[in-house]
């Protein structure tokens, strides 16, 4: 990983998607130390989850100017960022190409928010089965985590403890949506989403676009001479409907997607110094926590007590602010992931981690039921 | 002579100033559903030939979504779809018609789904059926009574009816001179489908606490049966009435479906915006039968069981391997949350849930019905009971929702989202 840039986060009402994939490109390749142009991309992968002002694909390249090369768009819900690193890692990786570059962008905030749920749950979800019940993706969500809450002695204060924590890092990170910090008693006080879940528990809806830039490890030193390895990657797939999920207190994909990136490293959790997760709520960050490793089963709450997934804790978590308060575009989600970590492992993060050499990005979306797992490292 | 075999009642769980109504969830289809399931509890090995639904508003005219009714009486499919099932608009005086004149094997259930809602169903049986002592009531001389100027009328798509200013005068002109043929000299009939203080007056029995409207009559006519008391029973529209004599009232069996009132200002109702949800009709006509029959499916070859039907066994993989099986109506909660926020054609606060169809390994997702926000914890036990889930670009689509058991004391399980328990 050769470069890396990110728009920030928010409400962008006066940015169309057309306009965010150039800034997001130009983001990335201001940040090559040595400079890149982009005549020098090979092939570009988009990831986005819900196409905004038409053909995803086509509007990348035709808004970037890259109508030269092939674009091919990724969509795997919240997956989406990380699965189409993946892409790009392959295709570089096997010698098909040498520099490529990735975007990921959406725009939540281009339709209501009244509509935006049933705009995009309808591909989420069952049509006939689980869609007319409304399993809008926090209770999605919370039905995981109140099973996971009852088995496992967690109370909603230590949900409450992931949101505070988040928005503090989302404070001083100037790329986050939610710059503001909270308190466990205006998160507990907050009004009520679904199950444990009340507003502040719950990511925002985001604009947002990101993008990383790959190149072969042998032509790295052309651009920089401290690229961020790309050392191991992971996706994988659960059942898709709640009825089908036995046990629900885990992520099964992430399990397998993390076994996959950890096996292609040929590292382990705790290896990991610092660590973007899929924080769309609150509770599921405790959740990931076991799920990647970083504790044993029934441990999250104890973790995030402890202060060890802190800015300067044992195994900082979402230094930039997480999904919860960093903001959440699925499709540029887990792209941004990486651009904190590019800059975590070149010590330039907003909220710098103190000299890590293993960084860990994580996705779960979708009905549950998809996660990416990309493990990266400093060079050294 | 018309043999009644069963009655079952069904009341909603909401109430409003003392009155049941219905839930948002519900209509007269799920309410026929609710009262023809109690009442074929209580009918061991009946087989349901004919479903006739009488209702002085429906909800539906065209379109009227009866295989869904047969679906959810009749285990079988195949069964449920050859089921012939009719819509009457009718009340009181046509349910007392409509029951005196079945056939045996005939399923009669009349619905209310205004204020004082609930629905009732009574299957008719063969006069020579079962031991003695166990028959049914029988019901006969039949007698109707029509009067040519109704005093209340509802017109089509009126949402009020228009009434002669004057109760009086509709107790006096409207229904004295009808009970007084109807009555064919019996002293003290039970009056229904009229107010209880009118019936009072008009010298008939106090038919204690009802439902109103079509399913007045079958309501006193369980209430007769559990009082072991034959008589008279008339029912008294605006401009009709009908009227049967009930002996051997004790031979019935009755069944209830009802639970203590909860307010009604607590229901789910949708906010915000409307907002139509998409409907796909090929997506729904794939998984109707499995999801009104609640039809699960076994793998041939190791058992496995899953629902809704898979192609690929989830224990072995093996490919189109599965042969159906009725599932369990019972289930037992391994986790569930509230819904707060508003969702497009949802009412809300809504209870989601999924729930453990013990003793197979079958889990469903479905709505939590029948109780207050958080009214539903891990480990509840209760019923799959039939209701509308969400209307979609205008079609009803009907499912299965879980209502929890009431505690002990009768009241709804203690609060608690499974966060806190």
């Amino acid at each position: 990983m050769i470069g890396a840039g990110m728009l920030p986060f928010g409400e962008l009402f006066g940015t169309g998607m057309k306009e965010m994939l150039p800034a997001a490109m130009r983001a990335a390749t201001g940040s090559v130390d040595k400079g890149i142009a982009p005549g020098e991309f090979e092939a570009a992968w988009f990831g986005n989850l819900q196409p905004s002002d038409g053909f995803p694909a086509g509007v990348l390249a035709d808004s970037c100017g890259l109508l030269d090369i092939p674009v091919t768009r990724v969509e795997n819900q919240c997956a989406t960022g990380n699965d189409a690193v993946r892409n790009a890692a392959l295709a570089v990786g096997a010698g098909a190409v040498d520099v490529a570059l990735v975007i990921g962008a959406d725009k939540t905030r281009e339709t209501s928010t009244l509509t935006t749920f049933w705009d995009w749950m309808g591909m989420a979800r069952d049509m006939a089965w689980d869609y007319p019940l409304g399993l809008i993706a926090p209770a999605s969500f919370a039905l995981h985590v109140a099973r996971y809450m009852h088995e496992c002695d967690a109370r909603p204060e230590h949900l409450a403890m992931v949101a505070v924590k988040n928005h503090h890092n989302a404070v001083t990170n100037p790329k986050a949506h939610l710059r503001f910090e909270v308190t466990v008693e205006q998160v507990l006080a907050a009004p009520r989403v679904a199950g444990p879940f009340g507003v502040l528990d719950c990511a925002p809806q985001s604009d947002g676009a990101a993008a990383v830039i790959l190149a072969a490890g042998e032509i790295a030193d052309r651009y920089t001479s401290r690229p961020v390895w790309v050392r191991g990657f992971g996706l994988a797939l659960d059942r898709v409907m709640h009825a089908h999920k036995q046990d629900m207190t885990r992520f099964p994909s992430t399990l397998r997607a993390a076994a996959a990136a950890f096996g292609m490293a040929g590292i382990g959790p705790g290896d990991i110094d610092v660590a973007e997760v899929h924080d769309c709520f609150s509770g599921v960050e405790l959740m990931n926590y076991e799920d990647l490793g970083f504790c044993g089963r029934g441990e999250a709450p104890k973790l995030i007590e402890s202060g060890a997934t802190a800015v300067g804790g044992r195994i900082p978590v979402n230094p930039s602010g997480g999904l919860k308060a960093k903001g959440h575009p699925p499709g540029a989600t887990g792209v941004a992931q990486c651009v904190e970590l590019f800059q975590q492992l070149r010590g330039e993060a907003a909220n710098q981690v103190a000299d890590p050499r293993w960084g860990l990005a994580h996705n779960v979306g979708g009905p549950t039921a998809v996660s990416a797992v990309t493990i990266l490292e400093a060079h050294r | 002579v018309t043999v009644v075999r069963a009655v079952g009642l069904y009341q909603p769980a909401w109430a409003e100033a003392g009155r049941r109504v219905p839930g948002p969830d519900e209509d007269a289809i799920t309410m026929a559903a609710a009262a023809g399931r109690a009442a074929l509890s209580v009918s061991p090995g009946a087989a349901v030939a004919r479903v006739v639904v009488i209702a002085r508003d429906p909800g539906y005219l065209d379109g009227a979504p009866l295989p869904v009714l047969t679906a959810a009486l009749c285990a079988d499919p195949a069964a449920a779809a050859a089921t012939p099932a009719e819509l009457r608009i009718g009340a009181a005086p046509a349910v007392i018609d409509a029951v005196s004149t079945a056939a045996p094997g005939t399923l009669v259930i009349a619905v209310e789904t205004g204020p004082d809602g609930g629905a009732a169903a009574v299957l008719i049986g063969a006069p020579e059926t079962g031991p003695p002592g166990t028959g049914g009531a029988r019901l006969d001389d039949l007698a109707v009574a029509g009067h040519s100027l109704p005093m209340r009328v509802r017109a089509t798509g009126a949402a009020q009816p228009s009434a002669y200013a004057d109760p009086r005068a509709e107790r006096e002109l409207g229904w004295r001179p009808a009970i007084a043929v109807l009555a064919a000299g019996t002293e003290k009939p039970v009056l229904t489908g009229i107010p209880a203080a009118d019936a009072r007056r008009l010298g008939g029995q106090d038919p204690g606490e009802l439902a109103a409207g079509a399913a007045a009559p079958l309501f006193a006519l369980a209430r007769m049966a559990e009082q072991g008391q034959d008589g008279r029973l008339i029912g008294l529209d605006a401009g009709l009435g009908a009227a049967v004599s009930v002996s051997k009232a004790s031979e019935l069996r009755v069944a209830a479906d009802a639970r203590p009132p909860l307010p009604a200002s607590g229901r789910p109702r949708v906010s915000g915006a409307g907002t139509v949800i998409p409907m796909s009709m090929p997506s729904y006509e794939r998984a109707v039968d499995a999801k009104l029959g609640l039809v699960g499916a076994r793998c041939t070859v190791c058992g496995t069981e899953s629902y809704p039907r898979r192609t690929v066994c989830l224990g072995c993989g093996t490919h189109d391997s599965t042969g159906p099986f009725a599932l369990p109506r019972r289930g037992e909660v391994y986790s569930v949350v509230t819904v707060h926020v508003p969702v497009p054609g949802v009412p809300t606060p809504r209870g989601l849930a999924v729930v453990a169809l013990t003793p197979t390994t079958v889990r469903v997702l479905a709505h939590v019905t029948d109780t207050v926000p958080d009214g539903c914890a891990i480990g509840d036990t209760g019923d799959l009971v039939l209701r509308l889930a969400a209307v979609r670009q205008g079609v009803p689509d009907y499912g299965y929702a879980f209502r929890p058991d009431l505690t002990a004391a009768g009241e709804p399980a203690p609060t608690g989202n499974g966060a806190t328990s």
